[in-house]
């Protein structure tokens, strides 16, 4: 399919506004299109998916690629070349000579360490992304107003050190969210939480993507949790696209591809949670 | 009389550990990166710890003395010389308090996880935004450490400031100058009051920075 075709007329037309607080850059498509070499050898990426708005897995074993792709969108990682855009804007154009730098992209990243700010209170690190020129009183109604969506609300004035597993992971979900982000990035969110916590997460993520309405990039290797989360799957192997499309789609090939993946047939997740270092 | 160089060595210190701070946590972040020369700019910042104060004294001397360009310029301009003056006691003390200072940074910029700059970056922070609020708080702890023991020796100078303030009391006379001066006119009490206090002093540092970096996280 022609990624150009994919793009809406509305999209193309819109002005992008950059860093503009309440700019509208709903329903915008992130198409990807990268070739790149790590320096230590190994494979070579060479990647080409569209992430229309609402939640896409990027599905695939341990060094596929896919933090490879999430460091190439956030602006963390110059590929060798390609093309990365959102709507009709370039962030990274290798023939046009186009990287946009990362804080330029308003790209939410949620780190498998979530990296929230040690010396900051919950509110503090939700707000971090919020516009500066809100002013701080509205800066901090917007980081309340995010927490209390993911139900942290009461963690406000306390900072990560006290947070359980899952109470850290609320904040930095609500972190990534209050920045009324271009495009979300999660890589592996789920990993450090438990089955309960996981189901819960899943629901509230899909609610929160649904009133964003912007590409979302869900990392996961859990066969399960592809399913129930995403709209749509990129599978990805050895740095190559195998199959992309709507997740009903791509599950026979998401079957094959992990046939070890406990709990295929079942709706119960991997108990274990496997890591993917970044 | 005996407070006098105590008060004028404070003076020196506290302009000379601000000068040495700024300076080191610039050069602790670059020293943090690579690019060429990086080695040859951390033997320069390093060398004071090993090149015996007369080497040093004279290198300041050809550098910014009365006839050199940049000493001839800042006389035009402040309408003092450098050398021989408080600003040579000062030029003195922040060599002595860099190396300190710097290595101290250094570490303490590189210790802190580069996922949380780059997480502030992706929340819309640009480089300066990111360093101030995110790095370099969070290496406040180790940077202050530096500065601690940097003080402390910038202000038991004595080689250096020697060489290029001399000794003059009420200008450039600091304690540890008039530690000598008072032994070679055998003031054996004044000399013992310096000597004690600088002692007493320059262990409670040792002390606290001992306390500030023995914890390993940040809070």
């Amino acid at each position: 399919m022609n990624r150009d075709d994919r793009r809406s007329p509305e999209a193309r037309d819109r002005a992008p506004v950059d860093g503009a607080p309440g700019a509208s850059h709903r329903g915008e498509r992130l198409t990807i299109d990268i070739r790149h070499t790590h320096e230590k050898g190994g494979f070579t990426l060479d990647a080409r998916f569209t992430v229309p708005p609402g939640i896409t897995v990027l599905f695939g074993p341990s060094g596929s690629g896919k933090s490879t792709i999430l460091a190439s969108i956030a602006g963390l990682l110059r590929p060798n070349e390609g093309r990365i855009a959102l709507g009709g804007e370039a962030w990274f154009d290798s023939n046009a000579r186009e990287n946009k730098p990362i804080h330029e992209r308003r790209v939410a990243f949620v780190f498998q360490s979530l990296a929230l700010f040690p010396h900051m209170t919950a509110a503090e690190n939700a707000a971090y992304g919020v516009a500066r020129s809100l002013g701080k009183q509205e800066r901090r109604a917007r980081a309340l107003a995010s927490l209390s969506r993911f139900h942290v609300a009461h963690l406000a004035d306390r900072r990560p050190a006290t947070f359980s597993g899952g109470e850290a992971q609320r904040v930095a979900l609500a972190r990534a969210f209050a920045m009324e982000p271009r495009a979300v990035l999660l890589d592996e969110p789920f990993s450090a939480l438990d089955f309960k916590l996981r189901q819960q997460f899943i629901g509230e993520l899909r609610s929160a993507a649904h009133d964003l309405d912007v590409p979302i990039l869900h990392v996961t290797h859990h066969r399960n949790e592809a399913r129930v989360i995403a709209d749509r799957a990129v599978l990805l192997d050895q740095g190559k696209v195998r199959a992309e499309g709507p997740i009903a789609e791509v599950l026979p090939a998401m079957h094959r591809m992990a046939p070890d993946d406990e709990g295929a047939l079942d709706l119960s997740f991997a108990e274990t949670p496997m890591h993917d270092p970044l | 009389m005996l407070f006098a160089p105590l008060y004028l060595s404070f003076q020196i210190a506290i302009v000379a550990t601000s000068i040495a701070a700024v300076l080191g946590v610039s050069f602790g972040l670059l020293l943090s990166r690579r690019f060429p020369g990086r080695d040859l700019l951390d033997v320069l910042v390093t060398a004071p710890i090993v090149l015996p104060p007369t080497v040093l004294g004279y290198y300041v001397l050809v550098a910014l003395g009365r006839k050199s360009t940049l000493g001839h310029a800042f006389e035009s301009i402040t309408g003092s010389p450098i050398v021989f003056t408080k600003t040579g006691a000062v030029v003195a003390a922040v060599i002595g308090a860099l190396p300190l200072t710097t290595k101290s940074a250094r570490a303490a910029l590189e210790g802190v996880d580069r996922t949380l700059v780059l997480a502030a970056r992706t929340l819309g922070a640009g480089p300066l935004r990111a360093f101030l609020t995110v790095h370099l708080p969070l290496a406040s702890r180790g940077i202050l450490a530096g500065m601690m023991l940097g003080f402390a020796r910038s202000l038991g100078d004595f080689g250096v400031t020697l060489m290029v303030a001399g000794d003059i009391p009420g200008e450039t006379q600091t304690a540890a100058l008039a530690i000598y001066d008072a032994i070679q006119s055998q003031r054996e009490r004044d000399a013992a009051f310096l000597v004690g206090f600088l002692t007493v002093f320059g262990g409670a540092m040792l002390y606290l920075v001992a306390k500030l970096t023995g914890r390993a996280d940040g809070r």
